[in-house]
């Protein structure tokens, strides 16, 4: 097979390009398709296959048609995992790989979510949200008590507090607003 | 500390009540996947490294006061149709009914909250709630995971959030999913029209078992698929705002058919009806089809006595795990046809009185 780029004769990955009802399909030599960045893809394909089904980024098929040799690549100090593992398994081997890996991780993840940055909610707030629970039941009683005596100025002081309170738990201990 | 068979003649508390938007969503359900740190992840674990792992998870949740009195199976000990029983559920995945060393499911007492125990993730949580309430589900997750929050310390990065074996889930390792019926996009045929929309918007749409499997029905569940970026909050509202839209394509829908062809409506759901109360063999695909027509004339009001509950656990209750492990044995194909036709009937004949034809 001829390479649609150079024009050598050893051709060995197949590029389907799909935009909406069009489809283009090209072959490429191994230093052609490094060249164009079509490795980095076909890891990115593979690693999404899943989500492939679904339609989420299954614009892009790239097909193996003989082996291509990858370099094994980095390998994570933490887990042992390499990046060709990553890249056939589409999942990391622990948590450190995501540092390890995080270069290869970021386009991905873009491709995926359009983000690369967390903003939902984080550990420790748990301890926040319990502190908050104990004033809040705190409150409630003290609620109560301003009823009982009448004492309507404060009550309505403390039914502003607990509302406060009460959005402030209900916005969960976001890291960022 | 509940047995399976128990678990099994009783409704699912999630598929029953007066429910939002109950005529066309069933349940919602919110999903938290977390991992310890400083271990690695399950899929590349040994069956050792595991079991350390699920007992170090069951010793935390020992103290979580949601989780008192909760249920647990470790999966080794589970014959398949058990553990299929529980896919059937809901309370697990087609990852434990495979693989089962070092796993294990925990359910509460009301099956409000269950935790899986080294499915993809170490620890996914699942929070159900029943109608259009996924922010319910969210606060239910929420809480619990606040709770083993305090026991145990997650893979958690300031940068990416909370760290998943598959970078898909990478973030707040959420995924909340709506069960919706609608068979009047199905039978106006725009229900493409409206998946496509969805799945456009980056949502997942799948049939009733979840991950590859079609829709029977007229059953679809709708969930995110971006997990990282948005906080839960953010990712629940979006589904609910967009769900709320489908739903109300669902209402035109029933409206105009009910408008221009209430005979030929009519005359599906009470066939529906009439091979329901009268076969003698039903298999599930048919009986999903034809439960799922009832669902429709319930809404449409030509039942009385009947109500979307009783559906909700007959469409549950009718699958191949759940009859044998009610009957507490195993049926061929043929038996069990033979058993959910007569437990339908059983359930119909009691249940649904019927209103004259006008």
């Amino acid at each position: 097979m001829s390479c649609d780029s150079c024009g050598g004769d050893n051709a060995t990955l197949q590029y389907t390009e799909v935009m909406g009802a069009s489809k283009k399909v090209q072959w490429f030599c191994q230093g052609c398709a490094e060249a164009r960045g079509l490795l980095a893809w076909q890891a990115e394909a593979a690693s999404a296959q899943e989500d492939a089904a679904s339609g989420v980024l299954g614009t892009i098929v790239v097909e193996q048609t003989s082996t291509i040799r990858l370099a094994p690549g980095r390998r994570c100090d933490a887990c042992g995992m390499r990046l060709s593992d990553l890249r056939n398994t589409g999942r990391v081997g622990c948590p450190q790989c995501y540092e390890t890996f995080r270069e290869h991780l970021e386009p991905l993840l873009r491709r995926v979510h359009g983000a690369t940055e967390h903003r939902g909610h984080g550990p420790g707030a748990a301890q926040d949200r319990e502190h908050v629970q104990h004033e809040l039941a705190r409150l409630r009683r003290e609620l109560l008590d301003a009823v009982r005596r009448e004492d309507y100025e404060q009550a309505a002081r403390v039914r502003d507090e607990i509302a406060r309170r009460e959005t402030e738990l209900a916005q969960g201990g976001a890291k960022r607003p | 500390m509940m047995t399976l068979s128990e678990l099994a003649r009783r409704p699912a508390p999630w598929l029953v009540g007066g429910a939002p938007e109950r005529d066309i969503v069933l349940s919602s359900r919110v999903r938290l996947a977390r991992n310890l740190e400083g271990h690695r992840f399950t899929h590349v674990g040994d069956a050792q490294e595991l079991r350390v792992l699920r007992a170090e998870i069951l010793k935390a949740t020992g103290s979580a006061p949601r989780l008192g009195g909760a249920s647990l199976w470790t999966m080794e000990e589970l014959h398949e149709i058990e553990r299929r029983f529980l896919l059937e559920r809901h309370l697990i995945s087609v990852d434990l009914v495979k693989n089962v060393l070092g796993r294990a499911v925990l359910v509460s007492q009301d099956e409000g909250e269950g935790l899986m125990i080294n499915e993809e993730d170490h620890l996914r949580l699942q929070a159900f709630a029943s109608g259009l309430a996924p922010d319910r589900a969210l606060a239910r997750a929420t809480s619990l995971v606040a709770e083993l929050d305090l026991q145990m310390r997650f893979a958690f990065s300031e940068r990416w959030g909370y760290l998943t074996a598959c970078p898909t889930n990478v973030g707040t390792g959420l995924r909340a999913s709506i069960l919706v019926h609608l068979p009047g996009l199905v039978l106006t045929n725009d229900i493409e029209k409206v998946l496509n929309g969805l799945r456009r918007l980056n949502y997942t749409v799948r049939g009733f078992y979840g991950e590859g499997s079609g829709a029977m029905g007229a059953l679809f569940q709708i969930s995110n698929s971006v997990t990282l970026g948005h906080s839960e909050e953010e990712i629940v509202a979006e589904l609910l705002h967009h769900t709320r839209k489908v739903i109300a394509c669902e209402r035109d829908a029933r409206a105009i058919l009910w408008e221009r062809e209430p005979r030929r409506i009519e005359d599906r759901v009470w066939r529906a009806y009439g091979i329901l109360t009268h076969g003698r063999l039903l298999q599930t695909k048919e009986a999903f089809e034809l439960l799922g027509d009832l669902r429709l004339g319930v809404s449409l009001a030509i039942f009385d006595g009947l109500d979307e509950s009783i559906l909700n656990t007959l469409l549950m209750n009718i699958q191949s795990a759940h009859l044998q492990v009610v009957a507490g044995r195993t049926m061929d194909p043929a038996q069990r046809d033979e058993a959910r036709a007569r437990y339908v009937r059983e359930v119909l004949t009691k249940s649904a009185p019927r209103k004259d034809d006008r």
